[in-house]
């Protein structure tokens, strides 16, 4: 499917709306001013998926995922490096932050934290999503993984890895900047209802 | 009717669950509440039902609360609440006063009726896991305070050693150069004595500045010993080193051994040798042996000559003990210890001195160093 710079700007909208609502969220729950830049925002499609990584590189991140089944189907993921891992969650949580952070154990109620934040920035997009779709999915619980990026995309079905939306942010915390991903890998159905219904509202609002 | 149904298969196997789990409707009217919820809360089902959960606790009563349960609420995905950024999510006390730490999950209930929406709430008591993690990091916090306190000390150490070798260093040439001075004088007033005991008295200078001289170059070896790391030896090679001159000659049977030692080694089979040469009268030969074994490896290095007495077996290895130096066996013990290596003095006297020097697992290897 052809993608025109306007079906990118849609995207990117949506994007923004769903992550912006997540920093309102997580800034009311923790008492901290949190705010997101807008997201830059890329399409890949299969055969530019080497491009991806080759991009990305092989770093490990720190990946809250969700799965959604519906009219459209695929996979969330909420990533940061591995490495801003305590820094993220001594910010978020206030706690005075660790000089010797990569030497402290991650906890399994360290990855529920994260998990918490990834579920805020992953909802607050497939919200914006699904407003526009206008149609119902069903979900599985937000898990927990550390991979690289390459690896968080195999754990994705085949027949659900045919695009993927990557969007790119900073989350700006406590005078910390916290590189942030939303990646969302669908099947070529699923992301051509999305553009579909993109254009839909962009020629209804023009009419 | 068909939610009424729905509700009592899942208070079926919720009860026996050991998950706090609570139904709620878009209200927040509470129409389910499992038995392992109504124990931690002290709350039953039966008085809970029909309450409202925002009223029953205002906590969860904030915009952020409401907008993510109304979001699952409204079909959207999961939300989950975690024990850092929401210690409890239902209140529980337990009876030390203090609070359950619970993570949640707030899930859509397909079983209810599609036109209304209900919400079910999964709530875990990590509180158990929460303290443990906390004492772990409580513990790991002071064993890293206790590290770089003793990474302080060390560098504090490290450069006080530098300066004591660098004061003992000059002190020991300027004790050094006086004792030359002494010797060159002693040689004048020796040819220039006629009176017998001035020449005893002279000779006894000579030795005693002999003695401080000894004592001088033995601790500029000691002060060697472990200042660079220990590494592999092949036992064959330090061996070949020793010149023996056809005095003495060694017989060895350690092809291939290797020992992890401090790198001062040489001089424990130098010292062991120059023994040999000096004490054991009438020897003809030394032999060197290694027996590996379940507990390590044995290498017994032993001479023909008149032996050690069994009273001088342990006296030998101590500081200043001899005729010589005294300073040989002991400098010879200090440099094995430092691998865990020990030595023992096991021969019969009148028929050979026999020493045994017992290397541990893992400090000796068959088959030379690349």
């Amino acid at each position: 499917m052809e993608i025109a710079p306007q079906d990118l700007d849609g995207i990117r909208e949506l994007v923004n709306i769903g992550v912006g609502k997540g920093a309102g969220i997580l800034s009311e729950m923790t008492g901290s001013t949190i705010e997101l830049t807008i997201p830059e925002v890329s399409i890949y499609t299969p055969d530019e998926f080497g491009q991806l990584a080759s991009q990305i590189g092989t770093e490990r991140y720190s990946a809250i995922s969700l799965d959604f089944r519906g009219a459209f189907s695929g996979m969330a993921y909420s990533i940061i490096p591995a490495d801003s891992a305590h820094i993220l969650i001594d910010a978020i949580t206030g706690e005075e932050p660790s000089d010797n952070g990569a030497e402290r154990p991650f906890t399994s109620i360290h990855a529920e934290t994260l998990k918490e934040i990834g579920n805020i920035l992953i909802n607050g997009v497939m919200g914006s999503i699904t407003n526009v779709l206008k149609s119902q999915l069903t979900y599985s619980l937000p898990s927990y993984c550390e991979a690289d990026i390459p690896s968080l995309i195999q754990k994705v079905g085949q027949e659900h890895r045919e695009a993927i939306l990557l969007a790119e942010t900073h989350m700006f915390i406590r005078n910390l900047n916290i590189e942030g991903k939303i990646l969302m890998i669908m099947g070529s159905a699923s992301f051509e209802i999305l553009v579909e219904r993109m254009r839909e509202i962009s020629r209804d609002s023009e009419a | 009717m068909i939610q009424q149904a729905n509700l009592s298969i899942i208070a079926n196997f919720s009860d026996a669950l050991p998950v706090g789990i609570c139904i709620i409707d878009r209200e927040m009217t509470i129409i389910f509440w499992n038995r392992t919820l109504a124990g931690w809360s002290g709350r039953s089902g039966e008085e809970m039902i029909g309450l409202n959960l925002l009223d029953l606790y205002p906590d969860l009563n904030t915009h952020a609360f409401r907008t993510r349960i109304h979001s699952v609420l409204d079909g959207g995905p999961p939300a989950v609440f975690s024990s850092q950024l929401h210690k409890t999510f239902i209140p529980c006390t337990q009876s030390d006063g203090t609070l359950r730490v619970q993570q949640t999950s707030v899930i859509g209930y397909p079983g209810g009726d599609p036109d209304h929406p209900c919400a079910m709430i999964i709530i875990e008591d990590v509180t158990e896991l929460d303290r443990e993690i906390r004492s772990v990091r409580r513990m790991k916090d002071q064993a890293l305070l206790e590290v770089q306190e003793r990474k302080r000390a060390e560098e504090a150490l490290e450069k006080l050693n530098v300066k004591l070798n660098l004061l003992s260093s000059v002190t020991r040439h300027d004790i050094l150069n006086k004792i030359m001075v002494i010797d060159g004088f002693l040689g004048f007033a020796e040819e220039m004595a006629t009176d017998p005991t001035q020449a005893e008295y002279l000779a006894h200078v000579r030795a005693a500045a002999m003695v401080i001289q000894n004592i001088l170059v033995f601790n500029r070896q000691y002060e060697q010993l472990g200042i660079e790391e220990p590494t592999w030896f092949a036992i064959d090679s330090l061996i070949e080193a020793i010149d023996t001159e056809e005095r003495l000659p060694i017989r060895l049977a350690c092809d291939g051994i290797s020992i992890y030692c401090d790198p001062m080694l040489e001089k424990v089979f130098y010292n062991l040798y120059d023994n040999a040469l000096r004490h054991a009268e009438g020897a003809t030969r030394i032999e060197i042996t290694c027996q590996p074994s379940s507990s390590g490896l044995r290498i017994v290095w032993e001479d023909d000559g008149t032996g050690v007495p069994e009273d001088e077996k342990e006296e030998i290895f101590k500081r200043g003990f001899g005729k010589n130096t005294g300073m040989g066996l002991f400098l010879v013990r200090e440099i094995l210890a430092i691998t865990g290596i020990t030595i023992t003095e096991t021969g019969e006297e009148g028929k050979g001195a026999r020493f045994e020097i017992s290397v541990p697992e893992g400090a000796y290897r068959i088959g030379n160093p690349a």
